[in-house]
């Protein structure tokens, strides 16, 4: 009999630990996650062969291939309108394809468009050197800690001599990314 | 006797265990994840696919709270856009399916939609998603839930946790206990808002009931009555076991904190929701006894999921109105004069207050109306007789938009079993 009461008393407990545990819920399923987000890749767009301008597509790679030999003053390729805010420090990597010459230097800078202020600003800039045709990359880190009031991105690349061919096309080989320094 | 305490500790290490790894529970089952989001740049999206059955017998809501974390993380309003779809196909008849967009909102937004203000939340941002049809779950059905997150372009390069939990609530819930009625009377006190806010039940006969009571700070249903549109309080009411007659639901709270959102305390009236829309409870209206103090109330023959609405305050209004009570007549008159620019109070709003009259006037049996006092008993002509509310049981518990219910009436389910299970073994060592 005394058994019989010990039994049921952790029965009860058991009962109770149960129910405990079933008032720690409130919902029916739960699925867990993770994302690692990286900053914005900008892919270039010529657009035509032979441009000297073209276009900056948000995490969209170009549908077809142009070339272009690029000038002294370089080429500009600008983004939509972003017309946003990024709260950190930032650093920005270039890619690039070179078709030619074998050897040379390629310089990159990028920069926003402050509307409110009216003038375009340099976020950095720097150069890399390449001794074979194909893609050229750099990184640049921000003396700014924060970028306010972006209207737009720009990306010029400049040649470190005459005669550089560039090319843009649907792999995204040339491109810039916005990431936090 | 140590060992029959080191099985019973093994038994309940097992079930808790098992029943933590359970990524559901019913409705819901079967639960897998059949495509998580993948890392993803700025401005671009990623998806993720959840499968699960429900196994409810009825249609109903759906709503999947999103935690999006990240340590240290100080979270902006427009850091992510989210939103998701679902796909509910009949288990029975797969040709049978629908497709129901989700809308994503930030939690503080949907708690309080009027008074919306960003505050930034470090390391935490809840969404929750619905569809504004609100039960959008089929009958025993397949399931595929599609989530869409887009980080927003200038979002701080970081990893974060998402986590998805599924709900079946119609809206956040605050509380959601089981009111004892008492001789005829019982009573909640809620406080969300106001010191003096709560629930009160009138049951005629002195009669005894439970009544499951989830009251709501603000509901998924986005449709509000055109003639009220202001939602001041929402509630689920289930009753536990069964009472005859209607009940008298009060809600009572602070004028002044309505008054003050420009809302005209006069016009509360209860409604319920049927049919995808609220409609108006006949027997329902407001007494105000000060300017502290008041309560709305409804007179229902069953209970459902109930909110009350008022409108804005009239430019200029003088009202008085007569309410009668079974056994006294009171007569309750307010005198509203003000707002006449809408923002701008020019007098107190509340002159005069309660006036008690030993002139007794009775309600009127014949009119049509079923006024405070009447029953379907001592007037049928006034007042329909109403259906006695059902007692939920077995699954059909589980087929209810209630979790705390489901859940544990499986744990009590297992503990019964569990009980069982010692005592069988108990015998089996004693011999």
């Amino acid at each position: 009999m005394k058994k019989t009461i010990k039994i049921a008393i952790l029965g009860i407990a058991f009962l109770l630990v149960s129910i405990g545990f079933a008032g720690v819920l409130n919902y029916y399923g739960k699925i867990v996650g993770s994302v690692n987000v990286q900053g914005p890749i900008f892919y270039a767009d010529l657009g035509a062969n032979g441009a000297k301008e073209g276009r900056l597509l948000l995490n969209t790679k170009p549908t077809q291939t142009y070339t272009t030999t690029l000038p002294v003053m370089g080429v500009s390729f600008t983004s939509d309108i972003l017309n946003t805010t990024f709260n950190y420090k930032p650093k920005c990597l270039f890619s690039v394809k070179v078709n030619s010459p074998s050897t040379g230097e390629i310089v990159f800078e990028c920069m926003y468009l402050d509307l409110t202020a009216s003038k375009y600003i340099s976020i950095c800039s720097n150069s890399s050197t390449f001794t074979s045709p194909g893609i050229v990359t750099g990184t640049c880190v921000s003396n700014l800690n924060s970028l306010q009031n972006v209207y737009q991105i720009i990306l010029v690349i400049k040649p470190g001599g005459p005669g550089t061919y560039i090319e843009t096309n649907p792999n995204g080989d040339t491109y810039l990314q916005i990431t936090k320094a | 006797m140590k060992k029959i305490i080191i099985l019973a500790l093994l038994f309940a290490t097992i079930f808790l265990a098992s029943a933590l790894a359970q990524d559901c529970t019913l409705p819901f089952k079967n639960c897998v994840v059949s495509q998580n989001f993948s890392n993803v740049v700025a401005g671009s999206t990623t998806e993720s696919k959840i499968t699960f059955t429900f196994k409810g017998l009825s249609w109903s809501p759906l709503i999947v709270r999103v935690n999006i974390t990240s340590d240290g993380y100080e979270f902006s309003e427009n850091d992510f856009s989210l939103s998701g779809l679902l796909v509910t196909q009949s288990i029975q008849q797969p040709s049978i399916t629908y497709e129901f967009p989700l809308k994503c909102e930030l939690a503080n937004k949907i708690i309080n939609i009027s008074e919306y203000q960003f505050y930034p939340e470090t390391g935490k941002q809840v969404y929750y998603c619905y569809n504004e049809t609100l039960n959008i779950l089929m009958p025993l059905s397949n399931n595929v839930l599609t989530l869409y997150l887009t980080p927003n372009i200038a979002l701080i390069p970081s990893t974060f946790t998402i986590t998805a939990e599924l709900l079946s609530e119609v809206g956040l819930v605050v509380i959601d206990p089981n009111v004892e009625i008492t001789n005829g009377k019982g009573e909640l006190y809620i406080g969300m808002h106001d010191d003096v806010e709560k629930l009160e039940f009138l049951l005629s006969g002195n009669q005894n009931s439970t009544i499951k009571v989830t009251v709501y700070s603000s509901v998924f249903i986005q449709t509000v009555p055109k003639e009220r549109p202001f939602g001041v309080a929402y509630f689920d009411f289930e009753n536990l076991t069964s009472f005859s007659g209607n009940i008298e639901i009060r809600y009572y709270f602070n004028p002044m904190r309505l008054i003050s959102k420009g809302y005209d305390i006069t016009d509360l009236r209860f409604y319920k929701y049927e049919d995808y829309i609220w409609k108006l409870v006949p027997n329902s209206g407001v007494v105000i006894f000060n300017d502290t103090y008041a309560y709305a109330y409804a007179i229902l023959p069953s209970l459902s999921i109930y909110g009350i609405f008022t409108s804005f305050q009239k430019n200029v209004q003088t009202i008085s109105t007569t309410y009668y009570l079974p056994s006294q007549t009171i007569e309750r008159t307010v005198n509203l004069t003000q707002v006449i620019n809408q923002t701008q109070v020019i007098e107190r709003p509340i002159e005069r207050i309660i006036e008690i009259r030993p002139n007794v006037t009775l309600p009127v049996c014949g009119n049509n109306i079923c006024e405070v006092g009447e029953t379907w008993q001592n007037c049928p002509a006034d007042c329909p007789e109403p259906q006695l509310p059902q007692i939920p049981t077995g699954y059909a518990v589980l087929a209810e938009p209630g979790v705390f219910g489901a859940i544990i009436l499986i744990s009590l389910s297992a503990g019964i079993l569990g009980a069982i299970g010692f005592s069988y073994l108990a015998k089996k060592l004693k011999k």
